[in-house]
């Protein structure tokens, strides 16, 4: 007599079940929700039977209480900080910066075990002049400045619609005992079509969410990229003797 | 129904198929045209293993599919099945003691204590995708990442917060790169308010992962009945590799490999593969496991795999209007979303990886219309034993080789059929990616077929060490199981000390290399 009960009883949470996700919703949610609450919501509970008609029942109430819980104030869907803006530079006056801080042990160790440095800076577009940007790094122990063009992309993803590496190799002494490196990166002359320097998301913890400005040729704007948590992608690349990449570090 | 009197004795499908394997392998490695594949015998054994692999499970699968023709099954030796009827349920499952709600718990904690260690940046499908790695030259030092509630995450989590979005009432209907997948949104969907979209994802997989782990321990219990196969091979399931590299993800795999056990388990409890059934029961057996199959193409592709299976399993012992009312129901219930989600919702199901599966059939054919040389090379270009390798590792694979002479006929048939019918899909879609993570479908196999090797091993090991009586060769046998496992365990939890080869190689397969 229980199982039977408690078997009517989920049948009644069921159909309770698509009432609570369907009503007062607009209709596309109404739609997709109840498909579903039918499909799969249904499906759990008559397959739950199969174990026993308490089980059935508790399954039909967990739904139930999702359904609800799905229908309360909470956490709003948020959309991330973009993983790829782009920021054109179209004038000489116009800066990019990024500042690396040096101190951490993760850095420290893997520049102890490195054997070549690299910087690497995303631009999207080819670049087809051979002096399209002029990237600069400094740390106490010096300042290098190089004109980065098309020769010396890397990567797989340099296109005409989707940004790419340009790659530098820097001497290794630049960052002995440097407690941080400040790179700049401005077009070395105005560009048809004007350079779009990439942005992506900033998640490691503990970079300074400062670390990326744009000098617009008036001021500096922080942060350059369209929401918080971003920075100019921009990046130091330790490799080992075999060439391996062992730190990605910005 | 019994065929015991009507069948002759005949070959078996699964010895037949690996001899056709042998003989087509040999054939194309020598007959086709010397070139790079062969240069050297680490690759001439790649292709080799990659061709037999291949022409395996092709060959199996056909003569298993087409027993369904009378002519066909009469060639072969009788499916134990139909000479002795399958146990009942009762007679092997859970029994509600003690002893098995400790190791129920035991394995939640191992489920959430791995699922807890491998999460947020350290989750395995994020961490072998930042440059560190080794195996992307594109991406940025984050990997390819999302930030979920301020959370890191794989970045396919950006695409599906716009079908989160719907079901949470927050956002119109907007096409995306997962509307196949809607199901598996939707059950996230359930937890977005309360938690937020990062927990959501990440709980949905725990879900997943604990019911698949639940799933193979009753399979086990089931068709290893009175042996450690199904106890072993859970805990195999809640250290398995699949797992650890999806962990937080926001992605379906999870929840559809817990589908797909779960799948295993009902067409079981439902007596699918029965002859002997009243005409109720038979229908039962059609609409569950149709409507579970659904369900898995709700979530991933899970529904192609247990489909096969199913073709695979119950060609030989089935009524072929069963298997057919079993797949129409699953592609109906496929079928009706897409119905609903392009006349209602304005979904267009194409794009990105809505048109993976279509892509990789026009490569095939484009590589058979090239000739003998261009195939051959596709095992090579694609290596199938480094996609194999790459979702199980090599002790895995040679525990289960032991396990299928381990095993009762039954249950080895059983997982072959499993096996055939999860790799073919894998296989199958190789020469547009290499996803281990579609090979893992075969983890119920690989893991209880590994199971009943450790299970037969520790035995043998147990009785050789000690004489004494039986309590001490049960703990005898528990150390030397523990061992393996631990063993085993060590392996797929490389990634904490730093090591992301593993979570490389079920990135993108092994490749060439061995």
């Amino acid at each position: 007599m229980i199982p039977r009960h408690i078997g009517r009883m989920s049948a009644g949470i069921a159909a309770l079940i698509l009432v609570v996700a369907i009503v007062d919703t607009p209709w596309e949610t109404a739609v997709a929700r109840g498909f579903f609450v039918v499909s799969i919501g249904f499906g759990l509970i008559a397959g739950s039977g199969l174990i026993g008609a308490r089980t059935q029942f508790a399954t039909a109430f967990v739904i139930l209480t999702l359904a609800v819980a799905q229908r309360l104030p909470g956490q709003a869907v948020s959309n991330p900080p973009s993983p790829n803006w782009t920021r054109t530079i179209s004038d000489t006056s116009e800066l990019a910066e990024h500042r690396f801080s040096l101190t951490e042990t993760a850095w420290k160790a893997a520049l102890s075990k490195s054997a070549t440095t690299s910087l690497l800076v995303c631009a999207e577009a080819v670049l087809d002049q051979p002096d399209a940007m002029t990237v600069t790094i400094a740390t106490n122990n010096g300042t290098v400045t190089r004109v980065v063009g098309a020769e010396d992309a890397h990567g797989a993803h340099p296109r005409p619609d989707r940004g790419g590496f340009y790659r530098m190799p820097i001497q290794r002494d630049l960052f002995d005992r440097a407690g941080e490196a400040t790179v700049t990166v401005s077009t070395s002359k105005t560009l048809t079509p004007p350079l779009r320097l990439c942005g992506t998301h900033s998640i490691r913890p503990g970079v300074d969410p400062n670390a990326s400005r744009f000098f617009s040729g008036t001021e500096w704007i922080t942060p350059p990229g369209p929401t918080s948590h971003t920075r100019w992608l921009i990046e130091l690349r330790l490799a080992d003797q075999r060439g391996r990449t062992i730190l990605a570090w910005y | 129904m019994n065929f015991q009197n009507r069948q002759p004795l005949g070959p078996r499908r699964d010895l037949a198929a690996g001899a056709c394997a042998f003989a087509i392998a040999g054939i194309a490695i020598n007959a086709v045209r010397p070139d790079d594949s062969v240069s050297t015998v680490p690759l001439l054994l790649d292709l080799a293993v990659s061709l037999w692999a291949t022409i395996w499970v092709a060959v199996f699968a056909m003569l298993s599919i087409g027993s369904v023709i009378p002519g066909v099954r009469r060639m072969f030796a009788p499916d134990p099945e139909l000479v002795e009827p399958d146990p009942p349920v009762g007679s092997s499952g859970f029994r509600s003691g003690k002893r098995d709600w400790c190791f129920a718990i035991l394995l939640a904690l191992i489920c959430v204590a791995e699922w807890g260690t491998h999460g947020g940046e350290r989750n395995g499908f994020l961490a072998s995708s930042r440059p560190e790695a080794g195996m992307e030259d594109w991406t940025a030092a984050d990997g390819y990442a999302t930030v979920l509630d301020g959370h890191p995450a794989q970045g396919d989590g950006l695409f599906l917060l716009n079908l989160v979005g719907l079901f949470t009432a927050e956002r119109p209907s907007l096409s995306g790169e997962f509307d196949r997948r809607a199901g598996h949104v939707w059950l996230a969907s359930l937890l977005q308010r309360p938690l937020g979209s990062y927990w959501a994802f990440a709980l949905v997989n725990l879900a997943g992962w604990y019911a698949s782990a639940i799933g193979v321990w009753w399979l086990g219990r089931h068709r290893w009945p009175q042996t450690w196969t199904g106890e072993l091979a859970a805990v195999m399931v809640a250290t398995g590799q699949g797992f650890i590299f999806m962990s937080t993800a926001p992605q379906a795999h999870p929840a559809a490999f817990g589908a797909f056990v779960t799948g295993l388990v009902l067409f079981d409890r439902l007596s699918l593969w029965s002859l002997v059934q009243t005409r109720r029961e038979r229908w039962e057996a059609i609409i569950g496991p149709a409507w579970m199959t659904g369900i898995a193409g709700l979530l991933y592709f899970g529904h192609i795999p247990l489909l096969l299976m199913t073709w695979i399993f119950g060609g030989p012992r089935m009524r072929v209007q069963s298997l057919v009312a079993v797949s129409a129901g699953a592609f109906a219930i496929v079928t009706a979303w897409q119905v609903v989600g392009e006349n209602l919702l304005g979904l267009r199901f194409s794009g990105g990886n809505n048109d993976l599966a279509g892509g990789a059939i026009r490569i095939w054919l484009r590589i058979m219309s090239e000739g003998g040389w261009s195939l051959r090379w596709q095992f090579h270009a694609g290596s199938i034993r480094g996609l194999l390798v790459g979702a199980f590792y090599y002790p895995w694979w040679i525990l289960a080789v032991i396990g299928i002479y381990a095993s009762p006929r039954r249950s080895r048939t059983w997982a072959l059929a499993i096996l055939a019918g999860t790799l073919l899909p894998a296989i199958a879609f190789s020469p547009q990616f290499r996803l281990p993570r579609a090979a893992y479908f075969a983890f119920p196999a690989v893991y209880l077929l590994a199971g009943a090797s450790v299970s037969m091993i520790s035995q043998m090991i147990a009785t050789r060490i000690t004489a004494r009586d039986d309590r001490w060769r049960t703990a005898a046998g528990l150390v030397a199981c523990a061992v393996v496992i631990a063993g085993l365990a060590t392996l797929t939890n490389l990634d904490l000390a730093g090591d992301q080869t593993f979570n490389v190689w079920f990135h993108e397969a092994q490749e060439n290399s061995w």
